[in-house]
Parts: C-alpha cells; structure tokens; sequence
C-alpha cells in the first residue's frame, strides 16, 4: 500500500508531469508513430528481399508471421535503445544549461526524485510505443507462426530492458556531457547487441533483450555447430536477473551522487582552483561533469540531512561492499555454470575422448575469470579515485579516528585486488581440481587420450587437429591462473596509481579518468600488442626483434603468451621482462610523485588558494589558525599569514 | 510559530573566487517584514551576495542567518523560508505558462490539491491570469520578469530574494512591479532587491545598502544614509522671475544662516541652517522679490549612490 503511495507520489514529480505533458501530445505521437512504422516497414522489406540470406542466418526458413514477431521486437528495442538516451540525457545538465538548475537545487528536491519522474516517464513511451503497434501485432495474429509466450516474454524484457537503460542513461548523465553521455550509451548497446547476437552458450551480453529475442536462431546455429544450447526460460530469466541489477545499481549510483566530490560537512564545495588552471581550462573547455558548489550541493544537500554523517561509509563503504559482493557472486556463478557444463559431459561415454575439448573449456573457465578480475579492478580504480578537492581532508571514520581520502581509497582499492585476487584463486583451484578428478591430469591436455569407439560417432584423437594437442600440452591451469592473476593485478595497481597522480595533477577528476584509462588501455595495452603482431606478420626485418620487445611491455601480450595463442612469435613461455620493468617504473614513479603532489596541494591549500579541507589539518595542529565557523581559516588571516611567512 | 525580528543577519561574509574577492568582509542585517534595497555599481558584489543568502555559493568565511538558520550549516531549512528570483530566466523548453508554474510548483513540492490555487493565487498577483496557454518562449521581458516573481512566490517563502527584477523592464511594467513589491511587503514578506534603478528602489525600500568593489560602503534607512552623506542642512529652490534672479541671489548670500546660494538659470539652489526656511521665505517677500515657486528638497538615492562611491568595481 505504502509502495503505491509512493509510486502515485512519483506521478506528481516535474520530470513525470513534463514528460506526460510532452509525450502525450500530437507531435510526439506523431513523429514515434512515423519513425516506428518506418524502420519496421524498412526492416520487413530488406528481409524480404534476401530470402535466402535469411536462410543462411537463421538456419531454417521462417513463416512470414514469425519473422514479422521478430522484426517487430528488433524494431522496439532499436527505438528504444535511440530514444531513451536522446530524451534522458539532459537530466541534470538541461537545467544547468538552460539556466534554472539554481531553482532545481534551491527547491530542495532530492536527486532521487527529481530522476525518478523520468525514469517512471519511460513507462509511457513504452506504452506509446506499444500503443502505435497494436496494427502491426494485429497483422502477426493473423498471419500465425509466433510463439505467444515467447513474444510477451520478450516485450516484458524489452520493457525492463528500457527502464534499465534510463537508469544507467541518467546516471551517467551525471558525469558526462549530453554527448559523451549519448556516445557512451550507443556505444555501449551496439557492443552488447553484437555480443548478444554471438552463437555462443555462456552470452555475456545478457543486458540486452536480443539473446531472448533470438534464442531460436541462436539455438540452431548452436545445434548445427555441436554447442551447447540453454532453453528460452534460463535466457530470459538470466537477462531479466541481470537487467534489474544493473538498473538497482544505476539507481543507488545516482542516489550517492559523483563519487568524484566529498559531503560538504566533510569537506567544502569550493571549487578548488591552483595557478595555471585557467590556462589549463582555456585548452579543454570541454565540461565533462557536474562541477560548481550549488550544482554539487543538489546530490548532497538535498539528500537527506540524516545521512550526512554517514558520508565516509556512504562514499567508501557502501561502494566496497557492493564491489567485492559482486566479484563474490560473478566468481561463484561463473563457476557455477562450468562445472555444470562439465558435470554434463561427466558420466558420458566420450568423457574420456572429449576431455581435451573439456580442456580448452578451461581456458574460457578462465577468460571468464580474467573478464571480473578486469571489470571489477577497473570499476575500482574509478571509484576510488578522488579529485585534488579532497587534499588535506581529514575524514572521521571513527570516533577519533580520522583518514585522508586517499588513503581511504588505497585501502579499499587493495581490498578490492585481495578480493579479487582470493575469489579467482578459490574458483581457479576448486575447478582445477575437479578437472584432476575429471581427467585425472594436472595439464589441460591429458598425457593419454583413449581413442573412441569407432561406431559412437564422436570426435576421437584422430579427430583431434595436432594444433591443439601441440598447443596445449603441458599446460597447467593452477600455473597459467597464478600467472594470469598477477599480471591482471599488477596492471590494475599501475592504472590506479596513474589515476590517483592523474587526479591530482588535472583540475577535473572525470578530465583525469578519461586521460588516464583510455591512455593507459591503448598505450600499454593494445598498441605494444598490435606492434608485435604487425610487424611479424609483415617480416619487417630489423624492427620485428624490437617490435617484439615492445610488445611484451603489454599485460595483453603476457595473456595472449600465457593462453598460448602468440606461439609463433614468442614461444609459449616467457618471463615478461619489459613488461615487470615498466610496471615497476609506473608504480614507483607514480607513488613518488604523488607524495609530492599531495603534500603540495596541502601546503597551498593552507597558504590560502584551497580554502577547502587543509584547514581542517592545520586546526588539528596545535597553534594552528584561527578558524570561522566552519572550521576554515578567514582569508583575510591567510592573506595575512602568508605574507608574513612570505 | 515565533518569527524572529531579524530576518536576515550577514556576518563578515567573504567570497573569492580565485584571486578575486567578490564579497569582502560584509555585515549587515534586515528586521522582519522589512523591503532592503541592495545597490551598487557593475560588478559591486550584489549577486555573489544574493547567491549566498540562497544557499547557492558557500562564504568562504563568516556565515549568514536566515531567521537564525545558519545558510552552511542548515541550507535545507533556509531553503524552505526564502525565494529567489535570479537575474537570468532560465526555464525548461517547451512549456505554457501554466505548465512552466504546474512544473516548479510540483518542483517544491507544492501539495497537487494546493497547486491548482497557488497558480491561480500568483498569476492574479503578477497580472497573468489572462496568458494561461501562451508559450513561455514568446514572453516579453516584462512578463518573463512577472513569471519568474510569479515561481517565486509559488511555494510562499517568508524571505524573497529578488535580484534585478526591473531590469529591461519599460516604465510601465517598472510601475506595476513596485506596486507588486509593496502588496508583497504589506503582506509582511521580508524582501531584498538588488537593482541599477534607483527611483525604483528608493520608492520600496525601507533601508538601503550601497554596496562597492564587494564592500559593503554604507547601509540604513534613506534618512539615515542622507544624514550619512553630509545632509545637514536644509537644500532650498526657488524659483523667482527673470529679472530678479541676481537681486535674490544677493539679498540670500548676505544672510548670515545661508551657507551656499547656487544660480541656476531662474532658479535658487539655497543650502541653509536648519529651521531657517521660513525665515529666508519671509525675508525674500519683504523685499518684494516674485517668488514663483518655493521648494525644500531632500538628497535622492542617486546622489546619496554618487556621493558614496568611487566608481570601482572588483
């Protein structure tokens, strides 16, 4: 009951109203219906002119009716996918730009609030969307061949689909412009939509209605190619579980605010400004975020009063928890689904003909692996990475215990690499030794492989192309995970350490983790890796040696050596020199400067330009300045006693 | 509920902005149902100031008290009591002037089965009852100025915060806003206006508050900054036929209580004693000078403006 007083409460919202207002008006209608119709009137006459592709595509052919049922629910999610960043994505800088933000944050409505209106709006332009097909789902009725169930089933997740991507649109609205945030957004559906067209069993891309909407042709494809195929319930459950997920994470994101800035009563909103800023600003005036005191002040202020105490556990806590229960829950699913995986081929009679393939199922095992280690240090460095506002805070944990924010960050950071590292080694050695007990060999491939029964129609040794055999010999998994691990871990530090120096050199934390991660991704990681490959490939003489050296530098090239997939190239082992040479520099180097970086920031945040945090340091001091009442020093004092100490 | 008798106290407020101080050191205080006239040259600190009354920008020392809630440390519960009508208009694309009030008010807020009567409340206030339907986006300046006092008073704040509200406004829209300012005063509203038009100000405030470079240069009620401003006398004009502009003149300058006599084409600008205007009235007719006009005058706002200020801006 309470919960449909607050959704009714919701309806009352300016975002609701607004986009009520605005999306139950003839133009809209008017536009969605044309845009809607078109694409799918486009969409049905390309298919039909390539029937035989079609074939080809989905392996069988299909009845108009059902080809129509797909195209339709295609058709929804594109729209969907276009339309929902496009009228989502000034949330927060709409009003900013247009000038009456001041009267956003002046009425004292929480963040939470003001999104959740637009957020609940998403439900009407569903509801318009599926309003203006009902001609066209008439037409699929008629002409048959769809699977009722199914089609609902994936409307609904379309439905769910939309409202996670206005949260994940809205939060990242947050700190990114309109357009980086609309780029983002796109980006990001057009990868998981590929992703989750993919014909493979295990679709990372459950975040997107297509592996639903195309189960039965995923299926044949799978079947055709000996995969293993899972049932429609188990994929639409797994992307509605996911999809929610997403969206209650997105949603307690926007709830926290941008995790760049520190609660006022920790700290103050100044905008923190050194020499040479406006230079620096004159180059980029690009405005990646929300910046300015008042704007800021909306995600805290207008929070609630009751959790500003709290804001140490808010910012650090909450994130960490979140973090390692999700590195927690992804190691254990995905250690849940091999050794299901496995557990089918157990017991079979070509357990023993096949365990090679069961082998090399290992290494996706561990991709798997590699792919949370990835996300969840990256998400790490990122949230715990704090702009140079909070140099020289001091934040009460305790009751009198008081810690800066990087080293609140350094500690979270390293739990989050102990957690990760200790989940993949507890997953990695639980597989390893099943796959003993399996195969009964510690290597991917076992030393001996029984030949099958000649009438059993499985794949034996002679089936086995000598490739695989050659490649994979010899390879522990306890080995290659250690060894995977640690080079995942110690990449990780590097980016985080070039992030924290990134942050405190730059005025813009999201100025720093956009120079710094791409950077970093492209420079140590791709570009030393496609160098090598690049001039092997092409036999340049003289530069291949250097090439190669060169690309060893990358944690890529270290992977690619370790899943044997470089052999031609570097053999299938090597010590990964260069790569531990830079690494170490990176980290040293950065950690230096660093030190230098904060204890500068805090000496000119007390000689009077950071008015902010240091004088919160300096009032800890005994004989420090006198504070107002705010706990900072007045800048007439400052002026004061920077002259003097000048 | 008891509402204190200061509405607002500033207290040695600071606000810098990289090396520029746009509000230094400013203390002040406004009694309770009383109009304040913030004036001041481009760039004086007038709006950094307002800003900080509304919670918008921090001080960056010293703090300010709106009935006694302090803007740092209690922003939320100042934000309930004030209004603040800025100088630019900002407003979301697409929208009528009722749905641009439906819009702010459910932004406060503002009770749905209440709105309905608010809206209606302050567009009969601001005079735009009448413009329901027009697009906000094709509002004249005058109106987008009463829109905007309209919003402002939609969640009914105790304190208005008004920063330029005349500005661009024609004299007839600046007539029928002093006449808004004083019904909203007469209702008991504490309100501070910030503005560049004088005779605007002067009409509605109770005290006034000249501001400069970010300091604040003096501040009181009119009478009080007149006696500021070296009014201590009494300012005279008279104006007497042509021909006898020159003998006047004479027979004033030689008075022993007249301080200065100016000549102003048939006019007398007389600076005198204070109680000697009848005295000087008298003396004029007994030597049958024809007088045609007889007039005290008083030091404007302009000239007590012109007089406290040097011209400098931060």
């Amino acid at each position: 009951m309470r919960l449909l007083q607050n959704v009714r409460a919701l309806r009352e919202t300016p975002g609701y109203l607004r986009d009520r207002g605005f999306l139950l008006s003839s133009t809209p209608i008017g536009i969605t219906g044309i845009l809607l119709n078109a694409a799918l009137l486009g969409l049905l006459m390309a298919l039909l002119s390539m029937p035989e592709e079609l074939e080809y595509f989905f392996g069988k052919t299909k009845q108009l009716g059902e080809m129509l049922g797909l195209q339709l629910l295609v058709g929804v999610f594109g729209l969907v996918s276009i339309l929902t960043p496009l009228r989502l994505t000034d949330v927060f800088l709409g009003p900013r730009l247009a000038g009456y933000f001041d009267q956003v944050v002046l009425s004292g409505i929480t963040p939470l609030r003001f999104v959740a209106g637009r957020l609940l709006s998403q439900g009407l332009l569903l509801s318009l969307i599926f309003v203006l097909l009902v001609p066209w789902i008439v037409m699929i009725v008629v002409l048959g061949g769809t699977t009722w169930l199914q089609f609902v089933a994936c409307l609904m997740l379309i439905w769910v689909y939309s409202f996670m991507l206005a949260a994940v649109t809205l939060l990242l609205s947050m700190y990114l412009n309109e357009l980086l945030t609309f780029v983002v957004v796109i980006a990001g559906v057009v990868f998981m939509g590929f992703l989750g067209l993919a014909p493979i069993p295990l679709q990372p891309a459950v975040l997107t209605p297509l592996p639903a909407v195309f189960h039965s042709s995923i299926s044949a494809i799978l079947e055709i190619d000996g995969g293993q195929t899972r049932s429609f319930f188990s994929v639409w459950m797994s992307s509605l579980v996911c999809m929610i997920s997403v969206t209650v994470y997105a949603i307690a994101g926007i709830w926290f605010g941008p995790l760049a800035a520190v609660h006022r009563e920790t700290s103050t909103f100044g905008e923190v400004v050194c020499r040479g800023d406006a230079t620096q600003k004159r180059w980029f005036r690009l405005r990646f975020h929300i910046r300015r005191c008042g704007e800021m002040a909306f995600f805290y202020m207008n929070r609630a009063p009751s959790k500003a105490p709290l804001e140490v556990l808010f910012r650090w806590g909450l994130p960490l928890a979140l973090l390692l229960v999700s590195v927690f829950v992804a190691g254990v699913l995905i250690w849940a689904h091999f050794r299901l995986l496995f557990e089918q081929l157990d017991g079979t009679p070509i357990q023993r003909d096949n365990a090679w393939a069961t082998g090399t199922k290992l290494l996706d095992y561990l991709i798997g692996l590699q792919i949370v280690a990835g996300i969840s240090t990256l998400t790490a460095a990122l949230v715990f990475t704090h702009s140079r506002q909070t140099a020289g805070l001091r934040l009460p944990l305790l009751r009198r215990l008081r810690l800066s924010p990087l080293l609140l960050d350094s500690l979270c950071f390293l739990s989050v690499i102990f957690a990760v590292g200790g989940t993949c080694g507890i997953c990695g050695t639980a597989m390893n030794d099943y796959w003993r007990e399996l195969s009964g060999s510690p290597t991917l491939i076992p030393a001996e492989i029984p030949a099958a029964d000649a009438g059993s129609g499985t794949e034996s040794l002679s089936t086995i192309p000598d490739s695989y055999v050659t490649r994979y010999a010899g390879l522990y998994f306890d080995e290659l995970l250690a060894t995977v691990l640690v080079l995942h871990l110690m990449s990780a530090m590097t980016l985080w350490l070039c992030l924290q120096l990134a942050a405190r050199l730059t005025w813009s934390w999201g100025f720093a983790a956009m120079l710094t991660v791409p950077g970093y991704l492209f420079i140590v990681w791709l570009i030393p890796t496609a160098t090598a490959v690049v001039f092997d490939e092409f036999s340049l003489a003289g530069f291949q040696q250097l090439a190669r050296q060169f690309g060893l530098v990358s944690p890529l090239t270290g992977f690619l050596i370790h899943h044997r997939e470089l052999g031609g190239i570097y053999g299938n082992t090597n010590p990964l020199l260069p790569f531990w040479i830079l690494h170490s520099l990176l980290c040293v180097g950065s950690l230096w400067l660093l030190r230098r970086r904060e204890r500068w920031l805090q000496t000119y945040s007390v000689l009077g330009v950071l008015q902010a945090g240091a004088a919160e340091t300096a009032m800890s001091e005994p004989g420090g300045p006198a504070m107002n009442s705010r706990g900072t020093e007045s800048v007439a004092d400052q002026r004061e006693r920077s002259v003097a100490e000048a | 509920m008891n509402v204190p008798a200061t509405a607002i106290q500033i207290q040695n407020v600071t606000r810098c902005f990289d090396e520029l101080i746009a509000v230094d050191d400013v203390s002040l205080q406004v009694q309770t149902g009383t109009t304040l006239g913030l004036i001041g040259p481009n760039g004086a600190g007038k709006t950094s100031l307002l800003r900080m009354l509304a919670t918008l920008s921090i001080p960056d020392s010293g703090d300010v008290l709106i009935q006694g809630l302090s803007v740092i440390h209690q922003p939320r519960m100042v934000r309930r009591l004030l209004g603040f009508m800025p100088a630019e208009f900002g407003y979301p694309r697409g929208l009528t002037i009722h749905e641009y009030l439906e819009y702010f008010g459910s932004l406060y807020q503002v009770p749905a089965a209440e709105l309905a009567r608010r809206i209606h409340d302050v567009k009969e206030l601001t005079e735009l009852t009448a413009r329901d339907n027009v697009a906000v986006r094709g509002l004249s300046t005058g109106n987008r100025q009463r829109l905007l006092l309209a919003r402002t008073l939609l969640h009914d704040p105790q304190i208005l915060l008004l920063d330029e509200p005349a500005s661009g406004l024609d004299p007839r829209a600046r007539n029928e806003l002093r006449g808004i300012i004083r019904t909203l005063a007469s209702l008991g509203k504490t309100i501070v206006v910030s503005s560049h038009i004088l005779p605007d100000l002067e009409e509605v405030s109770d005290s006034v508050a000249i501001m400069e470079a970010g300091r604040l240069v003096t501040h009181g009620s009119l009478e009080q900054l007149r006696h500021v401003s070296g009014e201590t006398g009494l300012q005279i004009r008279i104006r007497v036929s042509g021909e006898s502009v020159d003998g006047a003149a004479v027979i004033l300058r030689s008075h022993s209580r007249v301080m200065s006599c100016e000549v102003r084409s048939a006019e007398l600008i007389v600076r005198a004693e204070d109680g000697s205007g009848n005295e000087l009235l008298q003396l004029l007719i007994a030597e049958q000078i024809p007088i045609i006009e007889y007039a005290r005058e008083t030091l404007d706002l302009e000239d007590i403006f012109m007089q406290s200020t040097a011209g400098r801006v931060t």
